[in-house]
């Protein structure tokens, strides 16, 4: 019986989950908290938030537990560093600094910083960390688990057996041989920014065809048998978080694209291509998943695979491993990324000291809980309209209709980087007008970029083709919209055909739910255009705070829910 | 013992550790190199803690 | 020590304010200065437990934060790269308090007011209109700034004391600042000297992987190309 505290942080998307008696109790990004996109940082308001949703005293605590083993990162960054001198003094110097400023002892200021004696404060595998994240939390008791990131310590791909309450590594592949780095690359290559961007390279992937991949194979060989290697030459400096694509690349596929530049694939040649070597890099990526998932399949007998590691929020690919892969279930939980290495973590020291292994994932609802009463307050004194309607769900129903924006704060915000019902920006999803109002006015993405549908879970077979049904709920794969369902969905569909559904359930988001069955009651379509509760480069919205906030900042936003609160704006 | 007194020794207990697990047959040549890099280390120290921009301050250069 | 730099900032406004790419970068920074503080009074609503100034702290943060949005554009205009701002801030909150944080703040914006009505004028007075005017329309929010800080002061206690406690903390910190600047440059020395220290251990480095062997993959990719 044991209250495990699971941390990840001081590389990119910090975040704190805690296990109790072998039940996931809480688990949340920093970033909600600090308001920090992909906060860096060491998660100590996500760790204190986790502990007060449990009622528990840091003192209480068993164990503390990094996702990631410090020496063994600093041995290896070391070692690189000398092997790869000359080049890149100025990596060599940045990445130092932040080891000694910090990283090395963030065992000793965990530590110090949750008054938690140091002898209970441990580390773990970072690639064990993801595979436990993904398989412990899975509804499987026998699967192949693929971790596939841009680099733990060493690792940067492996292959384990997961059974019960046990992972045994089966094959790895080790620095600098990195899917995350090859996708990283190509990323930083087309102008967008690395750890944020890679969402955006696979967006643009869809827009070109794929004339690269021979070039590109150059620098990403693919091998027999799932294994793979990166072509040094092509790279300045390797460090986990820096990669310095070097001249070689741009003598293979041309000037690399500056950065901040708006985006004009219609009429632009040098965008297009951009878009073609997106695709490319995409596929490329796809067909070496697809290795590995095979030899997955040969290397461990179970019908299941459990991906995960910052490779598996590439949704594009796992919907091919669905299909191809050879295996009849996949699934990848909401916070594939680093984030999720906390949960994996805690999980991880849960299970050593011998607690079950935990439920599988039901509700993404781990983090902290919308205060309605503290919101309507706040609402009222910044000058908005506040009011409890006897039917909320009617009203915004009633307004998605009419083309308006409603955004939805309710219950416990989710674990992972998607929208899934309780941080959410909600507009109907068959009027392409409305999508490009979202855009324009909230998000501020590039016009390339979809948007996601949400789909209540007894409609999403009549709606689509619905594989991947449990990666579904937790928006980690794409499906193909039916014929039919094309007119419903036109809003939601990107330029390949396909949609990042969500599917959604009374259990998992029962006011999600409640607003679909209301939406399809008064208008009789059956999806919503789903995105996440923030606007251009915000994190997504953590308290009540932060939806009044952004409902004040957002004067195109119609509406807000605060649980059964109705947010307007005052006539002027 | 003043909390700063009880960081220092604690880091340099962590410092003894990673000088340890350098002590091993592959590793071993790279022990010079950390014992460097710990001195160059403890230079950060005085800096640790702030914010690259101070808040609410306008700095004209 | 700050109002030292208030000083000599007022003083020197004009060098900046007549060459356009100096004044770009400071509004760059200043941009950035400005998310600093929205955080800063971001966090100071999630923490703070009165409702009333919680609902202050916050419309100060959104204020904050249209004032980054307002200096950013301006200095693109003036020709400065187009770069996402990145925010970092100290929890001023949490470091000292509600009452000395609630004086710290009212301080810090009399002296942001008074440097911004300088730059105003020195904009102004150099022919730049356009971003006399962005510093206008900030210090309207300023000035209101000033007052509901000050409007707190008799609920929280805050006295000439506290005052003087804070302007004191603001001291230390910008000698703090200052003096990490200067290790920050030891430092950089150091690394310097360790870089030529690598030398050595790469030849060792080098001799080690040629006898392990370079790694062979066999080309599947190549299959693909040809496809």
């Amino acid at each position: 019986m044991a209250a495990v505290l699971g941390i990840s942080g001081l590389y990119h998307d910090a975040a704190a989950a805690l296990v109790v008696d072998g039940r996931v109790v809480a688990a949340m990004h920093e970033e909600r908290l600090d308001r920090v996109k992909h906060s860096a940082a060491l998660p100590e308001r996500a760790a204190r938030a986790c502990l007060a949703m449990a009622g528990i005293d840091a003192k209480a605590l068993d164990a503390v537990v990094f996702y990631e083993e410090p020496f063994a990162k600093f041995e290896r960054l070391l070692g690189w560093l000398v092997q790869t001198f000359p080049r890149a003094p100025s990596y060599f110097a940045r990445s130092l600094r932040q080891q000694l400023a910090k990283k090395l002892w963030v065992l000793d200021e965990l530590s110090e910083t949750l008054g938690v004696p140091r002898s209970k404060v441990s580390s773990r595998e970072h690639h064990l960390c993801h595979a436990a994240s993904a398989f412990f939390v899975s509804p499987f008791e026998e699967a192949a688990v693929l971790t596939v990131d841009g680099v733990g310590e060493h690792t940067t791909t492996a292959i384990w057996q997961g059974r019960g309450a046990t992972l045994e590594r089966r094959f790895s592949l080790e620095f600098p041989h990195s899917l995350g780095l090859f996708y990283a690359a190509i990323t930083a290559y087309t102008g967008f920014e690395v750890l944020d961007g890679e969402l955006k390279l696979m967006a643009l992937a869809a827009h070109g065809t794929p004339r690269y991949v021979g070039e590109l194979s150059r620098v990403l060989h693919l091998g027999a048998d799932g294994d793979f290697a990166l072509d040094a030459r092509y790279f300045d400096a390797f460090t986990d978080t820096e990669l310095g694509f070097g001249a070689e690349l741009e003598r293979l596929l041309g000037p690399a694209r500056p950065a901040n530049v708006p985006w004009d694939l219609a009429r632009s040649p040098d965008d297009r291509r951009y878009a073609d070597i997106a695709r490319s890099a995409q596929v490329l990526t796809e067909e070496a998943l697809l290795g590995l998932a095979r030899r997955a399949r040969r290397e461990v007998a179970a019908d299941a695979l459990c991906l995960a590691g910052g490779v598996a929020l590439n949704c594009t690919a796992t919907a091919r491993l669905a299909a191809e892969a050879g295996f009849s279930r996949v699934f990848v939980q909401p916070a594939a990324g680093d984030a999720g290495g906390a949960l994996g973590a805690a999980i991880l020291r849960a299970l050593e000291l011998g607690d079950p292994r935990p439920a599988p994932l039901g509700s993404p609802a781990l983090g902290q809980a919308i205060d309605a009463g503290a919101g309507a307050d706040l609402a009222e004194r910044l000058g908005l309209g506040v009011s409890r309607p006897p039917r909320p769900f009617e009203r915004a129903a009633e307004i998605l209709a009419r083309g308006g924006l409603v955004a939805l704060a309710t219950g416990r915000g989710e674990w992972g980087p998607r929208a899934l019902g309780f941080r959410s920006l909600l507009a109907r999803a068959d009027d392409t007008g409305v999508r490009d109002a979202v855009n324009r006015r909230v998000k501020g993405r590039e016009s390339f970029r979809p948007f996601a549908p949400s789909v209540l879970e007894a409609n999403a077979d009549a709606l689509f083709h619905h594989v991947g049904a449990d990666m579904t709920p937790f928006m980690t794969t794409v499906c193909r919209p039916r014929e039919s369902a094309l007119g419903e969905l036109s809003g939601v569909v990107h330029v390949d055909g396909t949609s990042r559904l969500h599917s959604v359930s009374k259990e998992r988001a029962p006011a999600l739910a409640e607003l679909l069955a209301e939406y399809e009651r008064s208008t009789g379509r059956r999806a919503l255009l789903d995105t996440s509760l923030n606007g251009a480069g915000e994190p997504i919205a953590g308290s009540e705070n932060d939806a009044v906030a952004f409902f004040a900042t957002h004067r195109a936003v119609d509406a807000l829910l605060l649980d059964d609160v109705l947010v307007e704006r005052r006539p002027r | 013992m003043t909390d700063f007194a009880l960081r220092v020794l604690r880091r340099a207990r962590t410092s003894l550790a990673l000088f340890g697990y350098f002590l091993k047959p592959d590793r071993f040549f790279l022990v010079p190199l950390v014992v460097v890099v710990l001195l160059a280390g403890a230079l950060l120290a005085a800096s640790a803690g702030l914010s690259r921009v101070a808040p609410f301050v306008y700095t004209l250069f | 020590m700050l109002s030292v730099h208030s000083f000599f900032a007022r003083l020197f406004a004009p060098l900046v304010v007549r060459d356009s790419g100096r004044a770009a970068a400071m509004l760059t920074r200043f941009a950035r200065t400005e998310l600093g503080n929205s955080l800063v009074m971001r966090w100071a609503a999630a923490t703070t437990t009165s409702p009333v100034r919680r609902a202050a702290y916050l419309r100060h943060a959104l204020d904050e934060e249209r004032h980054a949005r307002f200096f950013a554009a301006r200095a693109r205009k003036l020709g400065a790269p187009s770069r996402r701002l990145v925010a970092d801030a100290d929890d001023v909150f949490r470091l000292l308090g509600e009452r000395r944080f609630v004086a710290f703040v009212h301080r810090a914006e009399a002296r942001g007011q008074r440097e911004f009505e300088a730059y105003e004028r020195g904009f102004r007075a150099a022919g730049d209109a356009k971003t006399a005017a962005v510093f206008a329309l900030v210090l309207r929010d300023e000035r209101r700034h000033v007052e509901y800080s000050k409007d707190f002061f008799a609920e929280l206690g805050v006295g000439r004391t506290t005052l003087a406690w804070v302007t004191a903390w603001e001291a230390v910190r910008a000698a703090q600042r200052s003096a990490s600047v200067v290790f920050g440059a030891l430092h950089f020395c150091v690394m310097l000297g360790l870089y030529a220290a690598l030398v050595p251990f790469s030849l060792v480095a080098r001799q080690r992987s040629r006898r392990k062997g370079a790694r062979e993959v066999s080309a599947r990719s190549v299959a693909l190309f040809e496809r």
